[in-house]
């Protein structure tokens, strides 16, 4: 499982930070600027860390690859793409076409943000998880009280499929549910810091996105 | 008498306000030779990669890295 941990700023009471785990969907590339990869999660829109984004669109993102003895720490700018039956659709879309506009250089922007599918995406995306997977979002909000406790998490669907002709209105409305609260996550990197201690003396490497476009890379002290 | 101290005080000033332009000037040459300097430190240590051309290198490392990630299984992490 290719999971990071993403950071997001809670303004509500108080300026906190809030990190969680998250998993690596996959990278969308503009083919114009294929040198400017965004990176692709995805949430339940339900969870706070939809507002905490809307509020403030500023992350970082946490890897360490044990196998290869590798940190990244990706900082960017995140937009949301949900439902387009979802009352918070107009608003992450506003969202995510003024991140293409505070970056006109970025990947995201190159994407021609207004023109592209991104429901088509969003839905590519939510089939290629496993059934197991997708039912996750049929579950009560998330983080709210397991009110009925174990005995109520049992009732839940563990699996969710993509409904067929003929299937049940269980089916149907389990898969309309799971897909209604799906929710992409699409991050424009603007810095990596990256560090491997793979080697000795270890090696880190800043890379920060460069005014005329492209990044630049320098090394600094591990 | 009056005169005198205003003139006492009138060169201090001056001198002070000539010190402290001194030393303005001063930190001010030293900046920009530490800019000459950290720019070609930097023409020497920074490479610059263009959007439209190469995949960065930060990327090709974490392609590389998630290669060598465990297979996925059908467990989520709290999100």
């Amino acid at each position: 499982m290719k999971a990071f941990q993403l950071a997001t700023i809670d303004v509500e009471a108080t300026v906190v930070p809030r990190a969680r785990s998250h998993i690596f969907r996959s990278f969308l590339n503009s083919p114009t600027k294929p040198g400017l990869p965004l990176l692709i999660t995805s949430t339940d829109v339900r969870t706070p860390k939809v507002h905490h984004i809307l509020a403030n669109a500023n992350i970082e993102s946490c890897w360490w690859i044990e196998r290869t003895s590798e940190q990244f720490r990706i900082t960017g700018r995140v937009s949301l793409v949900t439902s387009p039956d979802h009352q918070l659709f107009k608003l992450t879309r506003d969202h995510l076409l003024n991140n293409a506009n505070v970056d006109p250089e970025g990947g995201l922007a190159a994407l021609k943000p207004a023109e592209f599918d991104w429901e088509a995406k969003r839905v590519e995306i939510f089939k290629s998880l496993s059934a197991h997977m997708k039912a996750s979002w049929c579950r009560p909000a998330p983080g709210s009280v397991l009110e009925g406790g174990q005995d109520e998490a049992k009732k839940w669907p563990e699996r969710v499929e993509e409904p067929k002709e003929g299937d049940g209105e269980e089916t149907w409305k389990n898969w309309e549910t799971a897909l209604g609260n799906f929710v992409l996550v699409v991050i424009e990197p603007i810095e990596v810091d990256y560090l491997t201690m793979a080697v000795i003396p270890n090696r880190r490497f800043k890379t920060t996105r460069a005014v005329r476009g492209g990044w630049d890379e320098v090394e600094v002290v591990p | 008498m009056n005169v005198n101290h205003d003139k006492f005080l009138s060169e201090r000033l001056y001198n002070h306000f000539s010190q402290f332009i001194s030393h303005a000037d001063s930190a001010k040459n030293n900046l920009d030779m530490n800019r000459i300097d950290s720019t070609s430190t930097t023409k020497k240590t920074k490479k610059s990669m263009a959007a439209n051309s190469i995949v960065p290198r930060w990327k090709q490392f974490l392609d590389r890295a998630l290669e060598k990630y465990p297979k996925a299984t059908s467990k989520r992490p709290v999100s």
